[in-house]
């Protein structure tokens, strides 16, 4: 017995639910796909039992799901046949042009979620050391919600915190985009990268949606042998400003001993579609993990981390820069669980908000008993451009042991009148400058960007993005 | 005349207090003009009202730059027309290199002149050819507009910019407040090294010491939002011996 949900979010979820029951009668005589099958039945239940989070649920307070429930989805078409899926929907590479970094990358193309091979380049440099294996039942059978358990929060004798960060079986409210991921679970795509093994160059996942009332729902899992090294940069993108899409996305990051990923993650819908991201990382010791989320678009966005520092001396760090305008709503939140000693973690998000836009931020560093000697900071920027714009802030720290440096530090305001004042004086026109300090404010986490290549590509195409910056609603309230 | 300030008053944009009450200044082309007064005489106020900050409203009288009227016009026009404000306290601005600000500062004002922009090459030459005039170290350019900057280097980068831009009128809000000696000669030469012909001065100062290294050609004294004493360099001198209450209470006397 679901619980009580409106019309159209019931619709959502029926629709969701039919698509799931579709895929399993289509794999119900495949002994291969057995355990799948199953997996999609259970989370269907947990699903069935939760409906979906409302404002109600603290962790939903700030991000109803109504534009969610707007228009109901269906999993996007595949190509009957072995037909190119850039063939069906019509994508050519120039249309790609302004995702392709100037630097050679191994390009993974996948348009509405199916891998495309004539969009796909540099595979030569793929060697023996790096394994990509996609869309194989054998392969999402590997990882399972089982394997996601090993994210327990602090522990602090016994489970402690008000509930536990790791995607249980049991039904949990907050888990529904991680059950509807499993339910629907049909793609995968596992990055295999052997130990010692360092990849020169980055790895470019390109995931372009063009359909209509569709939701693209993948699942990727990285695997990194000790010290083996990579960067990745994910990419999920609309064409045109047309179809509504839905992309549900669940990663698993797994780290060996000293192996070090650095993830780009630029989410560009257009401003009808929506996004949903989950990232489960978990660290041995000493290895490093750096992520930059780039949420440039979407109507509607809610990206979560989940960083699981298991082994002694391993680091993390967290970075957003999200622009949000319109009628956006940019959701980002972190969880950062300190479980060994000795860890470093460090956060930078960064918002500006403009128009009737809101964003979200919420992050969470805990430090389980046994972490001594964690160094822990998270900060949280956000510039407001406009008197409707809305920033919702919550840092938490949760700490259980008692030699620790932790800190968490959030500001929101206007620019400062008297900087734009001191660039007015210098000749420098009010939007101009009101540019120049909004690009300086929100480019700052690409700073820690080590591939100088890949800071000054994304440094030009956030600021060409900037330059569009329109009048702003803050500039002709000062000028009453 | 260079700049024409005509009966100005000027009041408090919020709340209204009036601050200037009728200052009349006119400053010709080359000529350093000095503002002294006490502390509350509205100094600050008329750096402000010239440079067009909105915190303050004009109420009546005139000012013309240049021939033109120069209470209509926005504070980035100003600037671009040869009116440079040098900041009792410069502002920073974190991620903003001073090269970009600069850069874009400059080509503003090569606009305005009807001159082609700089671009980075030619910016970076003008810019490190303007760097010895001031004793600034090499890595200014880099670094993010006056963040952490010492009062004094911040001073100096405000000077730095004057020498770039080249403006027709330099106007010295209390730039010497809060400087040690050594960073107010450094002011002082900048000062020194820019005056010409073409370039006029108002320095706005509290104290005289300043105006020991930089010669003002005429002194004024600024009381209760008016100019109630003008003379020469003598009356700085008269100033640092009898202080500003002799001055004061012949003025109220006179009212």
């Amino acid at each position: 017995m679901s619980p009580k949900m409106p019309p159209n979010a019931r619709q959502l979820l029926e629709a969701l639910e039919q698509q799931s029951q579709a895929l399993n009668e289509r794999d119900q005589d495949d002994a291969a796909r057995a355990k799948l099958v199953a997996r999609r039945e259970a989370a269907r239940e947990c699903l069935n039992q939760t409906g979906w989070p409302t404002r109600k649920h603290e962790n939903w307070h700030y991000t109803g799901l109504t534009p969610l429930f707007e228009s109901p989805f269906a999993l996007a078409d595949t190509p009957d046949d072995d037909r190119d899926p850039a063939e069906t929907a019509a994508v050519t590479e120039a249309m790609l042009a302004d995702c392709l970094p100037p630097f050679a990358t191994i390009r993974l193309v996948f348009v509405d979620g199916v891998y495309s091979d004539s969009l796909s380049a540099g595979l030569d440099a793929i060697d023996d050391s790096l394994s990509i294996e996609m869309a194989d039942a054998d392969a999402i059978q590997a990882f399972t919600l089982e394997d996601l358990k090993g994210y327990a929060g602090v522990q602090d004798g016994t489970r402690n915190a008000a509930r536990p960060v790791a995607p249980s079986d049991q039904p949990n409210v907050d888990d529904v985009f991680v059950h509807i991921n499993e339910m629907l679970l049909d793609q995968g795509l596992t990055i295999r990268l052997a130990p010692n093994a360092v990849l020169e160059q980055p790895l470019q996942i390109l995931q372009v949606v063009t359909q209509d009332r569709k939701l693209v729902n993948l699942r990727t899992q990285f695997e990194l042998g000790h010290h083996a090294q990579m960067t990745w940069l994910n990419q999920v993108v609309s064409l045109s400003d047309q179809p509504r899409s839905w992309v549900n996305r669940l990663q698993q990051v797994s780290l060996g001993e000293g192996a070090v990923a650095r993830q780009l993650d630029w989410q560009d819908l257009n401003a009808q579609s929506l996004f949903t991201g989950l990232t489960f990382v978990d660290q041995a010791a000493h290895s490093q993990w750096q992520t930059h989320s780039l949420a440039l678009g979407a109507r509607w966005s809610r990206q979560q981390g989940y960083v699981c520092l298991n082994g002694e001396g391993a680091d993390a760090e967290q970075n957003t820069l999200a622009w949000v305008r319109g009628q956006q709503l940019t959701d980002s939140r972190t969880e950062t669980q300190h479980g060994a000693p000795h860890c470093t973690s460090r956060q930078l998000h960064k918002f500006v908000v403009q128009d009737q836009a809101r964003g979200v931020f919420n992050g969470m560093i805990g430090v389980a008993r046994a972490a001594q000697k964690t160094d822990g900071q998270m900060d949280n920027k956000n510039l407001l451009l406009s008197p409707k714009a809305k920033m919702d802030t919550k840092p938490q720290l949760e700490i259980y042991a008692d030699d620790v440096a932790c800190s968490h530090g959030c500001a929101s305001g206007e620019i400062d009148a008297d900087q734009i004042f001191y660039a007015q004086a210098r000749g420098i026109q009010r939007d101009e400058a009101v540019r120049m300090i909004t690009r300086a404010f929100l480019l700052e986490p690409l700073e820690s960007i080590a591939q100088s290549a890949m800071r000054h590509w994304l440094h030009d195409l956030v600021s060409q993005r900037l330059a569009q910056l329109p009048a702003l609603q803050y500039l002709a309230g000062c000028d009453q | 005349m260079l700049l024409n300030v005509d009966n100005l008053h000027a009041a408090v944009a919020e709340g209204g207090q009036p601050i200037l009450k009728g200052l009349n200044l006119q400053v010709n082309p080359g000529e350093v003009h000095a503002i002294m007064g006490p502390n509350g005489a509205g100094k600050s106020t008329l750096s402000s009202v010239l440079a067009g900050r909105e915190d303050y409203e004009v109420t009546d009288g005139n000012a013309s730059f240049d021939g033109e009227d120069l209470l209509e016009m926005d504070p980035e026009e100003r600037a671009r027309k040869g009116l440079f404000l040098a900041f009792q306290y410069p502002v920073e601005i974190p991620g903003v290199s001073n090269k970009l600000f600069m850069q874009t500062s400059v080509n503003a004002i090569r606009e305005e002149r009807g001159e082609p922009p700089l671009d980075m090459f030619d910016f970076d030459e003008y810019a490190q050819s303007r760097m010895s005039l001031l004793n600034m170290h090499s890595d200014l350019l880099d670094r993010s507009v006056n963040v952490g900057f010492s009062g004094g280097e911040k001073k100096r980068n405000d000077m730095y910019q004057m020498a770039l831009l080249e403006p027709k009128l330099c106007i010295m809000d209390e730039t010497d407040s809060g400087l040690d000696i050594d960073a107010l000669k450094v002011v002082a030469n900048g000062v020194n090294a820019l005056r010409s012909k073409e370039r006029s001065f108002l320095v706005v100062t509290h104290y005289q010491r300043l105006l020991d290294y930089i010669k003002p050609d005429f002194v004024h004294v600024l009381y209760d939002g008016k100019i109630v004493q003008s003379g020469g360099f003598e009356l700085v001198q008269q100033l640092e011996n009898e202080g500003y209450d002799q001055i004061i209470q012949s003025h109220k006397s006179g009212q």
